[in-house]
Order: structure tokens, then C-alpha cells, then sequence
């Protein structure tokens, strides 16, 4: 993912991170708009884990005794996801596994950059919860729920 | 032998997140950041390949007593566990995996308690190697070990994803 592959530092890695969890908590409160019953209910609940996501993240950033610079908005949500919350429930949900396929690439992109390796305690975890997260989309959209031994994300997702 | 969780709770996260910051600042007023050593990391290699070899066993023992697509779920499952395996023991320089501990009532409670006894050692593992590529090879792992955990959770009849951070709590 770009936003990782731009950063050089530790701390831009972070920011990186950061950015994206706050990203992916807006994704899901636009998707959660569109979609109705489970669905939603799934929105929801995933949303409140990437707010937990974006919490873990700055708090790693602020142990870095680095501020939060930028915060995405909603035109960010428009020019990764386009037409997100748009279209139906299949490509709403579509969508959201990309953008978690994605965030589990970047994440692997931290890994192997990063010097200060107590940073991948946090990276782990929420690596964890988004590949769980990305199960629950693929049964939801009715595709095979581990396609892959090594769970690469990006264009697989 | 399977370990216990390392309970990598949602506050541990958080905490390990500005332990981590503290280290780098540390780091940054002269001191040398110290790597970990391929010693360390074939020791670390090795518990996660025990991790595995414990899970195939549950994993394939509980399969036995599925049917249909559950099943097959199951054992694409241990296949994938195999590969993982394989990928360790190659990154180890060693031939094969090592003995599977006996599996026990051959349930799909036991395998999950494997899978998550194997996440937490794959999450605790990360910042212990020093190689760059390895890291990304063991959060690959560590990724679909999650996804497995998922997978077993919807066999139960319960959420894929019931917390954040993939259920390591």
C-alpha cells in the first residue's frame, strides 16, 4: 500500500498505520449507512474494532512522543473506495474486504521496514483482528474463506 | 506440549504500542538498538514449528469427526498447516516437522485452543526476528492462523471476529 511504501521512518510508518486505521473507521460508518440487518450489524461491530485498531496506533505513535498530523475525511473515503455505500450490499461489502486485504499488505510492508521491533507487538494484533474481519466478509459474500496458505492480502483479499 | 495463550489483551497492545515509542527514543539518544541474532530467531522458528505440529494434530483429529463441507473445511485447513510447517522448517534449515504431541478427544474445542495458543506465539514471535523478509513470512503465518481461528469459531456456530485484535485476549 503506498501510504507504507512512501514512509522511511518509524514514525512515518506509524503515521501510516494511524491514518489508515481512521480511514477504515469511516469506510465502515459509510457502509454501515447503506446496509441493513446482519450486514450492518457487521459494519457496526467492525467498526468499533477499527476505532480500537486506530486507538492502538496512536497510542504507539504518541510513545514516540510524535503528535497526530493529518486525519483522513470523507473525499479520502471517495478516492480509496469509490461509490462506497453506493451500490448494493455485495459491493459495499466487496469493497470493505479490499480495503482490509490491503491494510493486511501494508501492515507486512511495516514489518519488514521497521527497526524498532516492539512496534510489531501492535502491528501483530491488529494484523490479527483484520484477517478475522476479512473471513467474516468473504462468508458474507459467499467466497471460500481461506483461499491461501500465507495470507499475503492485496488483490487476493 | 501446547502453551498457554501469551494473553495479548487489548490494554497490553496499547501499552506494548508506547513501550515501543519509549524504546525508539531510547535508541535515538545513542544507544545501539540491539537485533535479534540468528540463534534467537532458530529458537523462536522451532517453537512455532512445535505450535504447528500441535495444531495438524488437533486439527486433523477433529476433521475425522466432521462430515461434508465442514470436513473439507477441516482439512484444507491442515493442509495449509502443513505448508506452514514447511515454510518454518525450510526457513530453519531443518528437514521436517517435529513430532505431534497426541491430540487428545479429537474436537474442534481442541484445535481452536491450539490455533489460538499457535496466534499468540506467532504475534509474540515478531519482535524477536531480526531478518526483515522472515518477519513479513511470520505475519503472513500469523495472518492466516487468524483466519483459521475464524474459520473455526463460524464451525462452533460463533462470530468469526469477536474482538479487535483477533482474539488474543
Amino acid at each position: 500500500m503506498w501510504h507504507f511504501g512512501e514512509a522511511r521512518t518509524d514514525t512515518a510508518l506509524t503515521r501510516a498505520g494511524l491514518w489508515l486505521e481512521q480511514l477504515a473507521v469511516l469506510c465502515y460508518a459509510r457502509a454501515e449507512e447503506s446496509l441493513t440487518g446482519d450486514a450492518r450489524r457487521l459494519a457496526e461491530r467492525f467498526g468499533a474494532h477499527e476505532r480500537a485498531h486506530a486507538a492502538a496506533m496512536e497510542s504507539a505513535l504518541q510513545g514516540l512522543t510524535v503528535r497526530v498530523r493529518n486525519r483522513p475525511a470523507g473525499t479520502d473515503v471517495d478516492w480509496h473506495l469509490p461509490g462506497l455505500g453506493h451500490g448494493d450490499p455485495e459491493r459495499t461489502l466487496g469493497q470493505l474486504a479490499e480495503l482490509e486485504a490491503w491494510l493486511l499488505t501494508g501492515y507486512q510492508e511495516m514489518a519488514r521496514r521497521v527497526t524498532e521491533l516492539e512496534l510489531l507487538r501492535t502491528v501483530g494484533g491488529v494484523t490479527a483482528g483484520g484477517a478475522q474481519h476479512l473471513v467474516a466478509l468473504r462468508a458474507a459474500l459467499g467466497r471460500p474463506l481461506v483461499p491461501h496458505a500465507l495470507e499475503r492480502g492485496g488483490p487476493s483479499g | 506440549m501446547v502453551s498457554p495463550p501469551a494473553g495479548l489483551s487489548r490494554r497490553r497492545l496499547l501499552e506494548a504500542g508506547a513501550a515501543a515509542g519509549a524504546a525508539l527514543l531510547l535508541g535515538a539518544c545513542g544507544a545501539e538498538q540491539r537485533r535479534p541474532g540468528r540463534a534467537g530467531e532458530a529458537t523462536v522458528l522451532r517453537s512455532l514449528l512445535a505450535h504447528e505440529a500441535a495444531v495438524v494434530a488437533a486439527l486433523a483429529a477433529a476433521a475425522d469427526g466432521l462430515h461434508g463441507a465442514e470436513a473439507r473445511r477441516a482439512r484444507r485447513m491442515v493442509a495449509q498447516d502443513r505448508r506452514h510447517a514447511a515454510k518454518l522448517a525450510a526457513a530453519l534449515g531443518a528437514a521436517a516437522m517435529p513430532a505431534s504431541p497426541p491430540a487428545g478427544a479429537a474436537t474442534v474445542e481442541v484445535a481452536l485452543a491450539r490455533k489460538e495458543a499457535a496466534l499468540a506465539a506467532y504475534v509474540d514471535a515478531l519482535p524477536r526476528i531480526g531478518d526483515g523478509d522472515l518477519r513479513v513470512t511470520v505475519l503472513q503465518l500469523a495472518a492466516a492462523e487468524a483466519e483459521h481461528l475464524a474459520v473455526l469459531r463460524l464451525l462452533l456456530g460463533r462470530e468469526a471476529a469477536p474482538g479487535a485484535f483477533g482474539g488474543l485476549a
